[in-house]
């Protein structure tokens, strides 16, 4: 890894390519974790951008030594909850409009790579909280320790661990309810 | 360990994130309880092929894409602390100051009287009516954060005659 400090400080004179350079690593992580938090991919770009946004905006706070990774995924976490928090809000406002019977000119999901497999991963995570779900993606689909996760997040490794154990037992429970027992229970 | 608490720890024990105590505990009631066992292949499980969904399904920047979201990120202004002036440097302030003051020295500039009054001279009918012609002064404040307006009509006595928005 190319100095993140002179990086950033070049980035800070108008550099754009050290700007891209420093982003670099994260670009598929940043856009999967906000993917799957959302399930749109029009949606997980424009989270991407608003966070790069805010990263550029407040790289003279970001100081030589903190590590780049956990705050970048902290912008982005915090970015897709306000998402998620503004996506609820146009919701509930589509079901008062449904109720008055206005059509809500709604488009259904087409972009997916496997719709069967985005299906289950769609049933699987229903049931998750935001926070329960960014914890679990965090740990489990980008590979952070406990804590880096907590760092992202905010809190304590304690916090992450009954996140992470919440998260894991209702995955499981869903699991389970995809596959019935028998598939697997002579297997392993 | 009782199975209670086992099973409370089994999905963290799945995804190698309890401390080695607390995971050789785990392992050594699994090697002979079959029930947690089950359970924890199930964990397993699940976890694996959620994994491998989560991988499957990942997406990836279309470059031009990618650039140009970097280069609009790039357009944006660097926030810089701004250093505070004390505050009659400040150019609200220094404003709702002026106005103050300049409002003060109008009052007295109309109301000459009034010093005469405070200081226990009676005043000279005549004389008020030839230092300040006008019967009444109007007032008006106005508020630089809401727009409010008051407006004050004052005698020449200086009693409040009307008040209106
Ligand atoms: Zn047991």
């Amino acid at each position: 890894m190319k100095d993140e400090a002179a990086l950033v400080d070049k980035a800070l004179g108008g550099d754009e390519s050290a700007f891209e350079e420093l982003l670099h690593p994260y670009r598929k992580g940043m856009l999967n974790i906000a993917y799957q938090m959302t399930g749109n991919t029009e949606e997980a770009r424009d989270i991407c951008q608003t966070a790069m946004i805010k990263v550029f905006k407040h790289l003279k706070r970001f100081r030589p030594g903190k590590n780049l990774k956990n705050w970048l995924y902290k912008i982005v976490k915090n970015v897709a909850n306000d998402f998620y928090r503004k996506k609820k809000r146009d919701e509930r406002l589509k079901e008062e409009h449904k109720k008055r019977g206005v059509s809500a000119g709604y488009s259904p999901e087409k972009d997916f790579l496997n719709r069967e497999i985005k299906e289950k991963i769609e049933a699987c995570l229903k049931y998750l909280s935001p926070r329960e779900k960014m914890v679990f993606l965090l740990r489990d689909a980008e590979g952070f320790s406990i804590k880096e996760t907590a760092r992202v997040m905010g809190s304590s490794s304690q916090s992450v661990r009954t996140h992470l154990c919440r998260a894991r037992r209702k995955l499981r429970l869903e699991f389970e309810k995809i596959y019935p027992k028998g598939r697997w229970s002579n297997e392993v | 360990m009782k199975c209670k608490k086992v099973k409370r720890l089994l999905s963290l024990y799945a995804g190698n994130d309890l401390s080695l105590s607390m995971a050789s505990a785990v392992k050594s009631h699994l090697s002979s309880c079959p029930e947690c066992r089950r359970e924890y292949k199930v964990y397993i499980q699940s976890l694996q092929e959620i994994k491998g969904w989560l991988k499957s399904e990942r997406i990836d920047w279309d470059e031009a894409e990618w650039q140009q979201s970097v280069k609009r990120a790039a357009a944006g202004k660097i926030t810089q602390k701004k250093k505070l002036a004390p505050w009659p440097f400040k150019p609200a302030w220094a404003l709702g100051f002026m106005m103050v003051i300049s409002i003060v020295i109008s009052i007295f500039w109309l109301r000459p009287s009034l010093f005469r009054e405070r200081s226990g001279l009676q005043p000279d009918a005549a004389l008020i009516k030839q230092t300040s012609p006008q019967e009444v002064v109007e007032m008006t404040l106005v508020s630089r954060e809401t727009g409010f307006k008051i407006k004050w009509f004052l005698n020449k006595n200086f009693n409040l005659e009307e008040e209106s928005e």
